[in-house]
């Protein structure tokens, strides 16, 4: 049997009728014995008659005016909701459609080239047309090949120059891969094998004083990953000990050798042998004419003929030129030649 | 609304009372389903409509909690207003009764906590002016000394409520006043079934202490 502290905790709840049927019967028994616990349970009808005493205020005509002027003004704020309903439901589908664009513009951008990465601009010994590869690390004068890779290696080979003569008319090298000698008059020193002649020069740019044979601008010179960056021929160093340009135009320079020298200023004041290279690719798609037209004239003074576009670029632009060629559809690759030339330029075809 | 009206049964038949109370129920549901709908999409009128039969109960509620004529209308006007703002939160996971209830405890608890916190007392001088007006209005014809006495035991019973913490009071109002079961109240307050008997049995042993001697009058 409960007690009368156990009973008057549950008086409560069985006032209400809340309590489980086996503790209601708990309760019963001992409110049917217990006086004390039974007043209390009778006392429960107190307070509901207290609360049927209590005034409570009405609402009124001034309350139901003030309730509707607040409630008007409330759902101004409300009513644009619907449109946020809206917007929740289709931002989803907005998100999807920004997606899709954004991905089409990549896309596109891509096709086009605009994404491509930049190719490194090379780097080649003054004496030879070996290119030092820039990816080397101690570029010496390792062995390197002097001629334009196929397609299925697309290391390019130029040649470290200074531009130290004014360029001859394009056209005076339309049909012939004929170099321009350069202003000096120096001749191209070619009886001596390409590893020596490497060996040579590497041992001159150890020695070599870099401010006496380096021109002012000559940090293309010494940093690879600048190099890198600039084949575009928007500016160069001269290599030389800073002769005039007349022509403005420079050559960006690139190197690689560790020793850090500049080797254009000895490149400069000796004899050697002049190449020049053409690079022939044939247009599959006659549509993309003006469109090669284009992206030649990017590259330097383009020549338009009957049977092909021709134009003659700057040795160590034509790797950037060559890969922006074998990018294209349509466009493709006969091979390349070398000849005598200035050493300065070579020479991109596309025959039609 | 076709299924229902084909299932009434002819009111011959012993259960077709019980069973038209719960058509008229489902009818009512219904309807204020759609006026939820239209309230949530700021349609004024239609939230009144929603709320007409549960407005004085609020007040009742508010007043209970308050104490204060003035308070009270301002604060069920509040949770009028805050309710009609919310629709759109109104998920329908309880009924819009609990929801406006809990909607007005909260606007009131909270309009108390924040008095407390200013250190402003429930001011029995405002009260005594209230009864003063009811004075005024009184009926000559019923026994003055009738009507202080009355005055009286409501101002005993108002006090008795407000030394109840304002928690306390909740459950009371909503139990005496407005008939809510346990459970309603658990749901409506968002606590537990056990805490809601707690507060129930001991505020009813505070309130029977202070009104004990007034037993002959109630």
């Amino acid at each position: 049997m409960l007690s009368c502290d156990e009973t008057e905790n549950l008086l409560s709840a069985y006032y209400d009728g809340e309590l489980g049927v086996a503790a209601a019967q708990q309760v019963e028994q001992h409110l049917a014995s217990c006086k004390s616990c039974k007043a209390k349970l009778e006392d429960m009808n107190l307070l509901k008659s207290a609360v049927k005493i209590i005034d409570f205020p009405d609402a009124d005509e001034k309350f139901q005016a003030a309730l509707h002027e607040r409630l008007e003004m409330s759902a101004a704020s409300i009513r644009p909701n619907r449109f946020g309903k809206i917007f929740k439901i289709i931002r989803p589908y907005a998100a999807a459609a920004a997606c899709i664009v954004l991905a089409a513009g990549i896309y596109t951008a891509a096709d086009r080239g605009y994404l491509a990465p930049k190719t490194p601009v090379p780097v080649t010994d003054e004496h030879t047309m070996t290119v030092i590869s820039p990816a080397l690390p101690d570029n010496t004068g390792s062995n390197v090949e002097s001629e334009i890779q196929t397609k299925a290696d697309n290391t390019v080979r130029g040649k470290m120059v200074s531009e130290t003569a004014a360029p001859k008319t394009v056209r005076e090298s339309i049909s012939s891969n004929v170099s321009e000698k350069n202003d000096d008059g120096n001749t191209a020193e070619s009886t001596k094998p390409a590893d020596s002649r490497i060996a040579e020069d590497t041992k001159n740019v150890a020695e070599a004083d870099v401010s006496d044979n380096m021109a002012a601008d000559e940090q293309s010179v010494l940093s690879e990953p600048q190099a890198r960056e600039s084949y575009v021929p928007s500016e160069s160093s001269a290599v030389n000990s800073g002769e005039a340009q007349p022509d403005g135009e420079k050559a960006v320079l690139a190197s690689s050798f560790s020793a850090g020298g500049g080797s254009g200023g000895d490149s400069a004041k000796s004899a050697e042998p002049e190449v020049s290279v053409t690079v022939t690719f044939v247009l599959e798609d006659s549509t993309k004419r003006d469109y090669i037209e284009e992206i030649l004239g990017r590259y330097g003074v383009v020549e338009v003929g009957a049977e092909s576009i021709r134009v003659r670029v700057l040795s160590a632009n034509l790797e950037a030129c060559v890969a922006t060629l074998r990018a294209i559809d349509g466009v493709s690759e006969l091979g390349s030649a070398k000849t005598e030339g200035d050493g300065e330029h070579s020479y991109v075809q596309v025959n039609f | 609304m076709c299924a229902v009206i084909t299932n009434i049964r002819p009111i011959y038949r012993a259960d077709s009372f019980l069973f038209g109370k719960s058509v008229l129920k489902e009818v009512a549901a219904v309807e204020e389903r759609v006026l939820i709908e239209k309230s949530a999409c700021g349609d004024c009128a239609a939230f009144e409509k929603l709320i007409a039969p549960y407005q004085q109960g609020i007040i009742n509620h508010t007043y209970m909690l308050l104490r204060n004529r003035e308070d009270a209308l301002d604060m069920a006007q509040e949770a009028f207003v805050k309710a009609f703002v919310g629709m759109s939160g109104f998920s329908g996971q309880s009924s819009f009764k609990t929801w406006l209830y809990r909607i007005a405890t909260n606007v009131c608890i909270d309009e108390i906590r924040r008095r407390k916190r200013r250190a402003q007392t429930q001011s029995l001088t405002v009260h005594e002016d209230e009864n003063a007006e009811q004075l005024d209005i009184a009926d000559e014809s019923i026994n003055p000394e009738k009507i202080a006495q009355q005055n009286e035991l409501k101002n005993v019973i108002m006090e008795a409520i407000g030394e109840l913490e304002e928690d306390y009071r909740a459950v009371i109002s909503l139990r005496e006043l407005e008939g809510m079961d346990y459970a309603e109240i658990s749901k409506t307050l968002g606590i537990s079934l056990g805490t809601v008997k707690s507060r129930i049995s001991r505020a009813r042993q505070k309130l029977r202490e202070k009104l004990l001697p007034y037993r002959e009058h109630l």
